[in-house]
């Protein structure tokens, strides 16, 4: 007779997928998940792509997924949205009620109750089967998501916002977004994360498609209450002469881990992934950036920018890969990060796979503390320290938001540099 | 006799074990220019940093009174804020920190510091603009980073430009006049010149007499292994230029 060894983190899954509102007409996908997990271990610090950030703590918990109504929108949030377009989830569900929609012609948005599997085939869900059992776990449990789509040649002027409230102690929540831009098209999605400031954990997935001619911004502004978990997903696939445009802005939140995927596979195209880590207490911001270049002709741009302080980690783990036949390549990237004490700690590990021989890449990362010199400098001008610091701090991470086309966003990213500086 | 508006009193300090003051003692009264000269390595600048507030050094003995406070207990920028400015040597580069916003950020914590509210925007630009001609810059640095692909002499000029904008009571000149070419040099002086009153006071170092042609001193001293071993007044500049310092040491 032979002993059943027991599925690990067991209580873990069966919470978050006891949950039955989840939308209907997926099954493939929840099977393809569910699968996945018998023989997809959750990752430990044995895991090269997880070896600083542990999440044995959250998986020992359980989390529910529950609708919940009357949430509340930060002030913040409400008045970087202006009058634009949005989309609210509420613990991963969307909320029709709160949303306003796009009307401009040329966008439309279709929530996943209303479209089937055979509707998103054609999306990236992976890149080199690369699955990781949290992504395996999104797509068995994911409750909602929406697919966005941008006409032939039209330019959305208005950006489109994306806000992710998680209220609720031990809740979790699970979404699959994809995002389509046609040919000539160009769009801007800005993505917000807030909540409360109980324990949670957010399950999230993007897929981008964007054809010839197509220019995607995307930009993440994580606010995510004290103590919640995240992690995501985002993966991208770009044709000729697109332009991706992607950012990550890092303030609140437990633990984050982002996975960011993106495969060029077309010619004359140009990437820009940027993103900026504002961490102290016992934050972690941890990122695994892929860009694969597939063809020939293009350029990739990484800058991301971690500043550190009590006993906060951020970790950087890039990629970049320049395929046999992809010559004329252009690929940078770099991670710099600033530790402001003793026991905060930066991880960054940049890496370049390049198999084609006329590229040019370079990669690089740093890690140090404010310069005290400078420091010096502006208090014998009769600035405070704190507010020295702050504009230090600015200025280091001024060059991973430059990337940001809305300018009330960048505002407020700004502000929020400013103001988490404040609290070191 | 009014009382020193600065008194350095028996100052010894070191860096890193390296004994560098031994003994400096000084008083310098409202509206005095003293010029402080001596041989490279000496302890010039470690005095004035000393002054302005940089922790690296330590103090060891003796005491600086400023306005009737012991500025050694107060941080730099309240240091600042009582009116002592220190013009570097060596001024500091900062990439991203536009000198609009350093000098904003300056006016407005000295301001806060007394009290005051914050300049209004449009009284900033005015007083900026004012400023600016005084050393002759006229705005176009304005927009750029602190000191960032700044020339020489353009980094000594905002050093002055700064000084102005603070109206300090106490100014440290550490070798301003080095690297000035003869029309930046008359700028920095005509700068000295117009923001000096019977009030505040200046304290020049200088390895050349030839800025005391424009900025004329009360004393001279010369400083040799952390103190002064003579005072004089402008001619002393003059015998220095020819003699050299071998016959004080
Ligand atoms: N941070 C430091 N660490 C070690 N030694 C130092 C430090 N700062 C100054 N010193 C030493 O102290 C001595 C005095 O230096 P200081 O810069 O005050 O001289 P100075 O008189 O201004 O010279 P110069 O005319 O060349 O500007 C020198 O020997 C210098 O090397
Ligand atoms: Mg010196």
């Amino acid at each position: 007779m032979s002993v059943i060894a027991p599925i690990k983190n067991k209580k873990f899954m069966d919470a978050i997928l006891a949950n039955s509102e989840f939308v209907s007409g997926f099954d493939q996908l929840r099977s393809k998940g569910n699968k996945g997990l018998e023989s997809t271990p959750f990752p430990t610090l044995r895991h090269e792509y997880w070896k600083y950030t542990k999440v044995s703590g959250l998986l020992n918990k359980e989390f529910t997924i529950n609708k919940i109504v009357n949430p509340v929108i930060s002030e913040e949030t409400l008045a970087m949205m202006g009058d634009n377009p949005r989309l609210i989830f509420v613990n991963g569900f969307l909320n029709l009620d709160l949303s306003i929609l796009p009307t401009e012609s040329g966008i439309s948005v279709t929530g996943l109750s209303d479209l089937s599997e055979n509707d998103l085939a054609k999306f990236p869900v992976d890149w080199e089967n690369e699955q990781e059992a949290f992504t395996l776990l999104n797509e068995a449990s994911f409750t909602d998501g929406i697919h966005v789509s941008v006409a032939k040649n039209t330019k959305i002027e208005a950006p489109l916002f994306i806000v992710h409230i998680q209220n609720g102690d031990k809740t979790g929540s699970a979404n699959r977004n994809y995002f389509e831009l046609a040919t000539g098209s160009e769009a801007t999605f800005i993505t917000v994360f807030e909540g409360d400031q109980e324990i949670s954990f957010s399950n999230q997935f993007s897929s981008y498609l964007v054809a010839d001619n197509a220019v995607l911004n995307a930009f993440d502004y994580h606010q995510n209450g004290d103590l919640s978990n995240l992690v995501s997903v985002a993966i991208a696939h770009q044709y000729a002469n697109s332009h991706i445009n992607l950012g990550s802005y890092i303030f609140g939140g437990k633990m984050l881990r982002k996975n960011i995927y993106v495969s060029v596979l077309g010619t004359n195209c140009e990437t820009t992934i940027n993103g900026a880590y504002i961490l102290n207490d016992k934050q972690t911001a941890d990122f695994r950036v892929i860009v694969d270049h597939k063809a020939a002709h293009c350029n990739s741009n990484q800058t991301f920018k971690g500043v550190m302080s009590d006993k906060a980690s951020g970790v950087f783990n890039g990629k970049i890969y320049v395929r046999k036949d992809s010559q004329l390549i252009n690929a940078f990237q770099t991670n710099r990060n600033i530790l402001l004490s003793d026991d905060a700690n930066a991880y960054s590990r940049p890496q370049l796979e390049i198999y084609a021989d006329d590229v040019k890449c370079s990669h690089g990362s740093t890690i140090g503390q404010l310069d005290e010199d400078a420091l010096f400098y502006m208090m014998a001008r009769g600035i405070r320290r704190l507010e020295a610091e702050k504009m230090l701090v600015s200025a280091f991470v001024a060059d991973a938001i430059a990337n940001v086309n809305y300018e009330p966003f960048q505002e407020v990213i700004m502000e929020s540099i400013a103001s988490k500086s404040a609290k070191f | 006799m009014s009382t020193p508006i600065i008194s350095i009193k028996n100052l010894h300090a070191e860096v890193e074990g390296h004994k560098i003051l031994k003994g400096f003692n000084l008083d310098i009264y409202p509206g005095e220019i003293h010029a402080i000269m001596g041989p490279n390595g000496t302890g010039k600048s470690t005095l004035a940093a000393v002054i302005a507030g940089k922790d690296e050094y330590e103090v060891t003995e003796g005491e600086v009174i400023f306005n009737g406070k012991n500025i050694l207990e107060l941080d730099p920028n309240e240091r600042a804020a009582e009116g002592v400015f220190l013009a570097f040597q060596y001024p500091i580069e900062i990439p991203g920190v536009s000198n609009t916003n350093f000098m904003k950020a300056a006016v407005n914590n000295i301001r806060e510091y007394h009290g005051k509210d914050p300049l209004k925007a449009k009284d900033f630009l005015k007083l900026m603009k004012e400023k600016q001609e005084l050393v002759e810059l006229k705005g176009r640095l304005a927009n750029r980073s602190v000191n960032e692909g700044f020339s020489g002499g353009e980094k000594k000029r905002n050093e002055i430009f700064q000084m102005a904008m603070l109206d300090p009571k106490f100014a440290i000149l550490d070798e301003t006049d080095s690297g000035l070419d003869i029309d930046a040099l008359k700028i920095v002086a005509n700068g000295v010149n117009q923001l000096h009153t019977k009030e505040n006071s200046f304290l020049i170092i200088t390895h050349y007499q030839r800025l005391l042609d424009h900025i004329i001193p009360d004393f001279v001293h010369v400083m040799y292994d952390g103190k002064i071993v003579k005072t004089g007044n402008k001619d002393l500049a003059l015998e220095l230029e020819e003699k050299g310092y071998d016959w004080l040491k």
